[in-house]
């Protein structure tokens, strides 16, 4: 329970439970994506719990407007990438998966670091990287 | 807010995106097919209003540090 105290790691159990969906875990209510336009579907609600948790945040004072900017810019470029998949799909389907991936990928890498800004940090510790850091040393931009 | 009150929203946020989800999923798999464009481009819109809302508020933040920072130190 205690993974349930914060919203950031609610956010981040979240994305992880879309992604166990699209993975295969049928045990949602929803039924297994079998095919791209159910993983699309599941891409644009994953986005958008993005930016509700980035503006829920903003609005705890948990990250400040420059931080809210980047998670909006990021949530953008992962739009962005499906929007792209979707394009590619029309020449090629193994393309188009291969961009819906990484755009999954990418939005759990952006849960990532908003769940470690809810963490209790250790008296004393390092202050954490900006969320830009963050983002980047995970993952190179879409 | 209190942090109760925001994990409430969001589990009710997150509960509301995954019954959507599973009703156009449930629609389209009723009709035995994917889910159109059309429908795939509703949920862009749905996006597209959280992006606005989002940005609204982000606005409003920098404006309020900006405003806060210009003002002249106590004497």
């Amino acid at each position: 329970m205690r993974y349930m105290r914060n919203k950031a790691g609610l956010l981040n159990l979240g994305v992880s439970m879309v992604l166990a969906l699209l993975a295969g875990c049928a045990s949602l209510g929803v039924q297994r994506p079998d095919n791209f336009g159910e993983k699309i579907e599941g891409a644009y609600t994953t986005v958008g719990l993005v930016r509700d948790t980035g503006l829920r945040l903003l609005q705890a004072g948990k990250i400040a407007d420059q931080e809210a900017q980047v998670v909006q810019d990021r949530a953008d470029a992962l739009r962005a990438g499906i929007e792209a998949a979707r394009d590619i799909r029309k020449v090629s389907e193994a393309g188009a998966e291969s961009r819906l991936q990484a755009v999954l990928l990418t939005a759990q890498y952006i849960t990532n670091c908003l769940d470690e800004r809810e963490q209790p940090r250790p008296e004393g510790a390092e202050p954490l990287p900006t969320l830009a850091v963050c983002i980047q040393k995970q993952d190179p931009p879409l | 807010m209190s942090n109760s009150l925001l994990i409430a929203q969001l589990i009710l946020d997150y509960s509301t995106s995954l019954s959507q989800l599973a009703a156009l999923q449930a629609k389209a798999r009723a009709e035995n097919r994917e889910p159109t464009d059309e429908e795939l481009d509703k949920l862009g819109e749905g996006d597209d209003v959280k992006r606005a809302r989002f940005q609204a508020a982000i606005d409003d933040a920098r404006s309020r540090r900006i405003s806060g920072s210009q003002r002249p130190p106590d004497m």
